[in-house]
């Protein structure tokens, strides 16, 4: 186990390490210069600015010396900003991780239920109902959602009944957190939904249900005790992928509904060529989701006994 | 000795696309207390839907029993309703299937299973609970089985997996066990012990056992009586010396005949000599021989040519009319009736009808 988590990190380490490189080289190619702009600016200013980000060092050089900064928790200072981007990362994370949780934890929950029901009542209104609503989130992206929510909850509501207890935007009370957070979640819940039903079809027709309808267990406690653990395992899986999407959806609706997450100076840093802001933000992402990654696949093994991490037995 | 289960006239069909299918049709028999009755038949022949149906296990729809009339221990299942049959399952009559491997839940210790009977049938503490558990698994010879309750099903073998369904089939002490084909997915040897652990566990508890199977040599140890199944009927039941030694039905007997039998198999006829032929006959002609096995004096495995009835559109006559070497008109137009052999001895066979010419017997 231990050697499977130490193997797990040095691939981590590596995947992060590609990470960097090619998003330097991509910041290289991007036309533009974060110093030129609509002001004329004196080229021996422009010199010294150069000089003090080091941007007119070797390429190699550049990336060197960032490289070794990261191990010392130190990614660099933003060219727009003139603050360090992990101060930058560590005000603005905590929002974008809390609309990233919640969404996470409203596709799985909400998926996996109207999975479940989709599966047990198949073939009804309500298998038909939960496979429409999946339809609906997979196909209509997550700024479109946003606005509708927007529209229906904030807008009509308050013109129906004179009160509404969402705001179009902001990031203050649970309600304002709840739209963001479904709209963000809706593709993903959509996903868990449909590999829901199709897993819980299929282990619903195994002998061991038969066996335990055979024991004399209630349908509810055969779904609840031997149904949904086993069926879970493929959404298991995609929540690596879905965690991945939710967290590249922040920037999308942060924007919308005006969130003080990453994503605000993630769009901007690039649009401005702030290097060490784009950079910053992407590795930091990219750990984050191989650590995530990580996690899934160590939760797997809980959910199925059957599934030992493959160093273990070493 | 008093009845414990009495089924009459048991109808299942299943409605499919292509129709009602009448997977049983009309189905009698009984069983008593501590008594095995072996239901046996090809695949395909209805006993696995008929034992289902005792426990009502078979999902409704699509499965539908339009007639029929089955009481276990008391209970009229037929018209129990599902919250009813809950009570009754696992309680009163307690259900072992063929595949071991497929029929534990693979997430969940094999103790914490067993324990799930017990718990949704009787009022005990986690500790009482725990201690039968073990007691059970050492019921069923599992060596070791406070550490075994712990572990999980890809843990144990396919032998253990069915020792552990038995244990967990009679943990609440059932009057009846059925066992759908115990022992089809296991191999030979382990075959014999889950036989014998069968035949223990009902000395030991005392319950009555339904085996189902299409393996009649495991039906010869266990079973007191034997009914045997063709085409969603039950064409022959008698005593288990009767139907081995006594058959009284063309399906019966043909059935006894495909046995492979241990003795004569596989070598050659009396009155030629192996040595003679090995070394007269030429290597190509000995080819040919053994394509057509039997000139050179070994006997082939026997099968009943044809294939059972379709029972989206069952025969009118006997099921078996259309592959049975005696067929007779009446065959193909009446369902023969059950004539009684001896005791205990019912036969569905027209060949017994008084006015039926005695020239050949049944056999």
């Amino acid at each position: 186990m231990v050697k499977y988590i130490v193997k797990r990190m040095i691939f981590a380490l590596l995947t992060i390490s590609a990470l960097v490189l090619i998003t330097f080289l991509m910041m290289q190619a991007l036309p533009g210069d974060p110093f030129i702009g609509d002001k004329a600016i004196n080229p021996v200013t422009l010199e010294a600015l150069y000089a003090k980000y080091g941007l007119d060092r070797p390429f190699w050089e550049q990336f060197y010396q960032y490289f070794t900064n990261i191990f010392k928790g130190d990614l660099g200072i933003s060219i727009k900003y003139n603050r360090p981007v992990t101060s930058i990362i560590a005000e603005s994370f905590p929002a974008s991780a809390e609309l990233g949780l919640r969404s996470l934890v409203l596709a799985v929950i909400l998926g996996i239920g109207l999975g479940v029901l989709a599966a047990v009542k198949r073939n009804t209104r309500w298998d038909t109902s939960a496979m429409l609503i999946a339809v609906f989130g997979v196909s209509v992206p997550s700024f479109i959602v946003g606005a509708m929510l927007q529209y229906l909850l904030a807008i009509k509501l308050r013109d129906w009944f004179g009160s509404t207890p969402f705001p179009v935007m902001g990031w203050k009370t649970e309600a304002a957190k709840f739209m963001p957070a479904l709209a963000l979640s809706l593709s993903s819940l959509a996903t868990v939904a449909r590999l829901m039903r199709t897993s819980m079809l299929d282990v619903l027709g195994q002998d061991y249900i038969k066996t335990a309808k055979a024991k004399g267990l209630s349908p509810a406690g055969i779904i609840r005790r031997h149904a949904i653990r086993n069926a879970i395992l493929p959404v298991i899986t995609v929540l690596g992928p879905i965690t991945a999407t939710v967290l590249t959806g922040t920037f999308v609706v942060e924007n919308i509904f005006n969130i003080p997450g990453m994503g605000k100076f993630f769009v901007r840093a690039i649009k401005e060529n702030d290097y060490t802001l784009i950079a910053g933000i992407t590795i930091f992402y990219g750990a984050f989701l191989i650590a995530a990654v990580f996690i899934v696949d160590i939760l797997y093994g809980v959910i199925d006994p059957r599934i030992k991490l493959s160093e273990s037995k070493e | 000795m008093s009845k414990i289960l009495d089924v009459k006239d048991l109808h299942v069909s299943f409605d499919t696309y292509a129709g009602e299918v009448k997977a049983v049709r009309g189905v009698s028999f009984y069983l008593e207390q501590g008594e095995v009755l072996a239901i046996v038949g090809e695949s395909g022949c209805g006993k696995s839907v008929t034992a289902q149906t005792l426990m009502r296990l078979n999902p409704e729809p699509p499965a539908r029993i339009p007639y029929g009339e089955i009481n276990l221990c008391g209970h009229d299942i037929i018209a129990a309703t599902e919250k009813e049959m809950q009570a009754i399952r696992g309680k009163d009559a307690a259900m072992i299937f063929q595949d071991p491997m497929t029929c534990l839940n693979p997430t969940m210790p094999v103790g914490k299973q067993l324990a799930e009977a017990i718990r949704r049938h009787q009022n005990v503490s986690s500790k009482e609970t725990a201690k039968k558990v073990v007691e059970l698994l050492e019921l069923v010879k599992i060596p070791n089985p406070g550490q075994r309750a712990r572990q999980y099903p890809h843990e144990y073998s396919g032998g253990m997996r069915q020792r552990a369904m038995i244990a967990m089939a009679v943990i609440c002490n059932p009057k009846l066990l059925i066992a759908d084909e115990p022992t089809t997915a296991l191999d030979v040897t382990i075959q014999a012990q889950i036989m014998d652990l069968l035949a223990d566990v009902k000395e030991k508890t005392g319950t009555a056992i339904i085996l189902i199977t299409h393996d009649l040599g495991v039906v010869a140890g266990l079973a007191n009586r034997v009914a045997v199944m063709y085409g969603g009927r039950i064409v022959e039941t008698a005593d288990v010396d009767d139907i081995f030694y006594r058959s009284a039905h063309p399906y019966t007997t043909a059935l006894l005949n495909s046995l492979p039998n241990p003795e004569t198999d596989r070598k050659p006829k009396a009155g030629r000599d192996p040595e003679i032929d090995r070394d007269t006959e030429s290597g190509q002609d000995s080819e040919i021989d053994r394509d057509t096995g039997t000139d050179r004096g070994i006997e082939r495995l026997v099968s009943i040519p044809g294939s059972p009835p379709d029972l989206l559109a069952p025969p009118v006559g006997c099921p078996f009319a259309s592959r049975c070497n005696k067929t007779m008109q009446i065959c193909r137009e009446k369902m023969p009736p059950y004539f009684t052999v001896g005791a205990g001895h019912q036969s569905a066979c027209w060949l017994l009808h008084s006015d039926c010419p005695k020239t050949d017997s049944v056999n």
